[in-house]
Parts: structure tokens; C-alpha cells; sequence
């Protein structure tokens, strides 16, 4: 029986492209919370001075 | 005297085959493996014991209502297990290196190339797609991983992909370093990277939410390994389950290590095992781990080209999961070229990431081909 080659090429790229996209949306969705984390904890840094 | 004969001709010596005797062999080898040289022993004793026992003729161990084929299907077939080995492993995992330099996340999806890579040399070898993608996640480096995969595609090769799987895992420190030398100059493996910021409580406890949600909404059939992953994590970063935490990480982590070694196992008769397929997969194995090693230099090495925070693209190499093990092997080869190299933190981040990259990877496969 012959391999379904076009069957296996798709298998790949969905396999890589869902790898690289899932992993990498992740990649800014932790940038972006570890942003807010540091501007939060900034902001607590900046009210807890005193005089200012 | 016909009380004596039944009972002489129901004796198993009679029905021991020469290839039963084979695989006795080979489950003594893995035994060697592990208890003398220290191979990944937790898994490969219950395997290599798994595949001894199996083995006698006429135990029904491995017949429906034996007590192996119950810890194969109850636990292995119906994909139980897998996720509740990956609870302890959420549990046990410190994401901290990768919310603090997310970047290596795309490092972990780098080292998946290996996957890809083994899957089309198994296919040009002449295996079918499912055989193939089972093949190709043992380049994953991910033992649970490659088992819930072939439970879901290609059980008949579940104990040659296992075995593979976690034999090679063992030979990181073999694999590694030759082709992460090959593949950068010694003032790449030199590079100091900056220390890592420190990660807030918070952030580690919005992080398995955080990936729950990314990868499960773009990948679902990844969703019975990254949610448990991920709850396993919050256990553990939440502080407040501590007794939840303890026991997916120590008891039954343990407990269903026992039930999947011996029902990866005892799957291992002397048909399925004893064939070419299994050499090929043994050799495919080799082609996983290295293009798995080379995806994650190289890309480490684009990377450095497009952004200001240069990574030693050694920490590329970490993305084969094999926690923490391709990390301590990074480690010692950036030591190597520079003294002052620390790089085993900067490692954790890809090698953590390789992890969630494996299991996406495996969902990804199960839902183009199932």
C-alpha cells in the first residue's frame, strides 16, 4: 500500500505550526502578565513611600 | 496416574517457547540497565520485571481478566495513567525559570523539530502516519508522553516506543554534547547570560492557568496532559494543599509508576517485540533525540539574531525534555568552555518548556490523524 504523502505533510505542519504557535502565544501571554506583575509591584513600591 | 499426567502436561516448562526465552533475555538486560548502571531504574525495573513475568506461557497474566491486561486497560488504554504521572510532574516542576524568560518557551517548541524529523524517516522506512507520530514523540524525550500517545495511535508498539523512550532519556549525556559542540563555536558556549529576574508568587501561580488556557483552546486533545500538568502545578505554587501536593508528587506518583512500568511491560510479548520494527525504533530513537538537540541549538542561535538579550544557544539543547537531566548536561558544557558559565537555571526554562511542547506536539498529532 502507497503512503498517503500529502496526508503526512499536513500532519506535520499542523503538528509544527501548533507547536510553535501555542508555545509562543504563551511566550507573550507570560511576557504580558509578568508586565503587569512588575508594573503592579511597582506601583505598590511608588504608594508605600512615605511623602510622596 | 491420568490425575498425574494432566497435571505434568498443564506444567508451563512445556509450553516455554525459545522466544519466550529471548525476551526473558532482553527483560534481564533492562534490569542489568537499571539496577547496576543506574537507567532511569523506577521505570525500567517494573517494565523489565513486566516483560519477564508476561513471558511465562499459560499465566493468563496478559489474557482479558489477567492481572496485567487489567493494569493495561484500566490504566494505559483507557489513557489513565499518563495524566496522573504528569500531576506529579506538575508538582515537581518549578516553572519560575520560564516565567522569568519566557523566550524559552519557543526553545522547547524548537526541540520538537526532532519529533517531526523522526517521523519522516520512520515513514520513508515505511511505517504508517500512526506508527510514525508514535515513533517520532519518543524524540520528545518524555516517557508518559510517548506512552499516552501510543495508547491513542499505536498500542502494538507501545513497549518498543517506551523502552526507547526511556533508554534514550538515560543517554542524554551521550546524545548532547557532540552535536551542541558541532553546532556552536566555543565563544557561543562561552556566552554568560544574564541573571534571571525574580518570579513573584503570583506569577507562578497565574502561570498554569495562563497555559492551560493558551494550549488547551488551541490544542485540545493536549488537554488530559497539560490540565493535569498544570493542576499539579497550582498544587504546588497555591501553597495551601500541601497534602494534595505531597501526594501526587510522592504516593501516587508512585502507585501508577508501578501499574504503567508493569503494563508497558507486559505488553512486550515475543510478536510484538520480536521483529524488525523494533530495531528501526531503536534507530529512529537516535535520529529524535539528535534533531531534537540540533532544532533547539539552532533556533537558540536565530534567536540570538533578532533580539537583544543574547541566550546561550546551548540552553537550546535543554529543550529535550528529559528534566532535569538535559539541563545538568548543558550546564556541564557551557562550564566547560567558560568556568563561570552558570548556565543550569537558564536551562531549566527550555528543558520545563520541552515538557508542554512534547505534549502539545502528541495532542497535535492526535487530532490530524485520530
Amino acid at each position: 500500500m502507497g503512503m498517503d504523502w500529502e496526508k503526512a505533510l499536513i500532519v506535520a505542519a499542523t503538528g509544527i505550526v501548533s507547536v510553535f504557535l501555542a508555545l509562543g502565544i504563551l511566550n507573550l501571554a507570560v511576557s504580558f502578565s509578568g508586565y503587569l506583575f512588575r508594573l503592579a509591584e511597582k506601583r505598590r513600591a511608588e504608594k508605600s513611600q512615605p511623602g510622596t | 496416574m491420568e490425575i498425574i499426567s494432566n497435571s505434568l502436561a498443564g506444567l508451563g516448562i512445556w509450553s516455554l517457547t525459545f522466544k519466550n526465552m529471548v525476551m526473558w533475555l532482553i527483560a534481564f538486560t533492562l534490569m542489568h540497565l537499571a539496577i547496576k548502571k543506574g537507567v532511569e531504574p523506577l521505570l525500567l525495573v517494573p517494565i523489565s520485571f513486566g516483560i519477564f513475568a508476561a513471558n511465562f506461557p499459560l499465566t493468563g497474566l496478559t489474557s482479558e481478566g489477567g492481572l496485567f491486561y487489567i493494569f493495561y486497560h484500566y490504566g494505559i488504554e483507557t489513557e489513565l495513567i499518563p495524566p496522573l504521572i504528569f500531576l506529579g510532574l506538575g508538582a515537581m516542576t518549578d516553572f519560575g525559570p520560564v516565567i522569568a524568560n519566557p523566550k524559552t518557551l519557543i526553545l522547547g517548541a524548537a526541540a520538537q523539530l526532532g519529533v517531526y524529523a523522526a517521523f519522516f524517516t520512520a515513514l520513508l522506512i515505511g511505517f504508517s502516519i500512526p506508527e510514525a507520530a508514535t515513533i517520532g514523540i519518543i524524540g520528545g524525550a518524555d516517557g508518559p508522553t510517548t506512552i499516552y500517545l501510543s495508547a491513542n495511535l499505536a498500542p502494538h508498539l507501545m513497549g518498543a516506543v517506551s523502552v526507547a523512550a526511556y533508554s534514550y532519556m538515560a543517554l542524554v549525556p551521550i546524545i548532547i554534547p557532540p552535536i551542541a559542540k558541532l553546532l556552536t563555536t566555543k565563544k557561543e558556549r562561552a556566552l554568560v547570560m544574564t541573571q534571571m529576574r525574580p518570579v513573584s508568587k503570583g506569577e507562578k501561580i497565574v502561570f498554569p492557568l495562563l497555559a492551560s488556557i493558551v494550549i488547551i483552546l488551541l490544542v485540545p486533545p493536549s488537554a488530559p496532559l497539560i490540565a493535569m500538568f498544570m493542576l499539579g502545578n497550582l498544587f504546588m505554587e497555591s501553597g495551601v494543599v500541601e497534602r494534595l501536593t505531597n501526594v501526587s508528587r510522592n504516593e501516587l506518583m508512585n502507585i501508577v509508576t508501578i501499574l504503567l512500568g508493569v503494563g508497558v511491560g507486559s505488553t512486550m510479548s515475543a510478536e510484538n517485540f520480536l521483529n524488525p520494527k523494533t530495531i528501526y525504533i531503536f534507530i529512529l530513537g537516535v535520529v529524535a533525540f539528535s534533531f531534537a538537540t540540533a532544532g533547539g541549538v539552532v533556533i537558540a542561535k536565530l534567536m540570538n539574531l533578532f533580539t537583544k538579550n543574547k541566550v546561550n544557544p546551548l540552553i537550546g539543547a535543554a529543550g529535550v525534555s528529559a528534566v532535569p537531566m538535559a539541563a545538568r548536561v548543558v550546564h556541564v558544557i557551557g562550564a566547560e568552555a567558560n568556568p563561570q558559565n552558570y548556565l543550569l537555571m537558564h536551562a531549566m526554562g527550555p528543558n520545563v518548556a520541552g515538557v508542554i511542547g512534547t505534549a502539545v506536539a502528541a495532542g497535535a498529532f492526535i487530532l490530524s490523524i485520530k
